[in-house]
């Protein structure tokens, strides 16, 4: 995984946005991830298929934050998503 | 409710020659309802006291007692635990909870076992604010309109709510074989509300790590995650279903009307939780 990977969002997973936060539930295990505003708004980008370094690009033009920062963050996100698989990893 | 009951004969539980998918454990890690999946249906094996089958839809329930297991432990079984269970495979939300009627509308109170959901109805019911339910809470739309949807006319509770609530004599009904809980059936001094009313407050009943009574709104993504946690769902792993519920709850918390509710666990309190809960659902949401 690197900042060229995109995340891909499994069909087992349902995602709804809820005042600006996001609620995903994952089908196949029935478990249930909630995500505050910056979260859901890495989520919407994830959706929309952009590459990590897009996602952080849009993130730096919409938040008060270091590139450094953000990168961390986002990775650490799909990182977390990853592991209760609600993405899947696709690397060029 | 719209669950068919029949009542067969008191049978031995033989083991099951399959694997159950789901079990709810007591709070001393005992067994407590093992669910299997059968061809047409599910089996509920609340162990030593009765089995119950329930169709997939959710429409019929049979029920085998064990043998020297009394009528109303089979009668409790069947209204606040199967009941709930067959409601979800109708499509219908049901939740633990308990609700009372503050003038015209409906106001929940959910928590886990413990948290002082019915003690806290009791004291409502007991200051003439009637209960709809003490558990088992049935949400229902109609015409756009979230509504609760009142249940058996009783509520269970510990000796020590009882004493702290109750005055000597009121109507208790016959106890059950699973929990030194009693019931006491509503009349009297315990006020009862039969209709339906519009779902407009749920408290989530904190740890009672709070000095006083506080009350803070929920995002809807904490309530939605909420109202999970406390939802009757007879088979989490059937995709179609958990969906649907997921759908469900995310239309429902989209109006503001979820909070926490954290007071200290003293009875002496109680009072002023009333008064606090009953100044605040009186408020339009927008300023809570």
């Amino acid at each position: 995984m690197n900042l060229d990977s995109t995340a891909v969002i499994p069909a087992h997973v349902m995602a709804r946005d809820l005042g600006g936060e996001t609620v995903i539930l994952n089908l196949e295990s029935g478990i249930y991830f909630g995500l505050d505003h910056s979260g859901a708004r890495i989520w919407q980008l994830l959706s929309e298929g952009k590459t990590f370094a897009e996602v952080c690009d849009a993130m730096l033009a919409e938040y008060d934050v270091s590139r450094e920062d953000i990168e961390r963050d986002v990775l650490y996100l799909v990182n977390e998503l990853r592991s209760q698989s609600l993405v899947d990893i696709a690397t060029p | 409710m719209s669950v068919e009951f029949r009542l067969d004969a008191t049978r031995e539980q033989e083991p099951l020659g399959q694997t159950m998918f789901h079990e709810w454990t007591s709070p001393d890690g005992s067994p407590w309802l093992s669910f299997y999946r059968q061809d047409t249906n599910y089996l509920l094996r609340f162990a030593g006291l009765a089995d119950f089958e329930v169709s997939t839809d959710g429409r019929d329930v049979r029920c085998w007692p064990a043998p020297n297991v009394s009528d109303e432990t089979i009668r409790h079984l069947h209204l606040n635990q199967v009941t709930p269970l067959a409601l979800s495979r109708q499509g219908r939300l049901v939740f633990h909870a308990s609700a009372v009627a503050i003038d015209e509308c409906a106001i929940a109170f959910a928590g886990t076992s413990g948290r002082g959901k019915s003690t806290l109805a009791a004291s409502f019911a007991t200051n003439a604010t009637p209960f709809l339910t003490d558990d088992g809470l049935l949400v229902e739309s109609t015409d756009g309109q979230w509504r609760i949807v009142p249940s058996h006319p009783s509520i269970r509770l510990w000796d020590d709510s009882q004493e702290a609530l109750l005055a000597a004599g009121a109507t208790m009904a016959p106890p059950v074989q699973f929990t030194t809980k009693s019931r006491f059936l509503a009349g009297g001094e315990i006020a009862f509300c039969d209709e339906s009313r519009p779902f407009e407050r749920m408290y989530f009943l904190g740890e009672g790590q709070s000095s006083a009574p506080a009350i803070e709104r929920m995002s809807p993504t904490a309530s939605l995650i909420e109202l999970v946690k406390h939802s009757f769902m007879l088979d989490i792993d059937e995709r179609e279903m958990l969906a649907a519920h997921f759908e469900e709850l995310a239309d429902l918390v989209k109006r503001p009307i979820f909070f926490k509710l954290d007071y200290p666990r003293s009875y002496e309190v109680l009072a002023e939780v009333r008064k606090a809960v009953t100044k605040h659902c009186r408020q339009p949401t927008e300023e809570t």
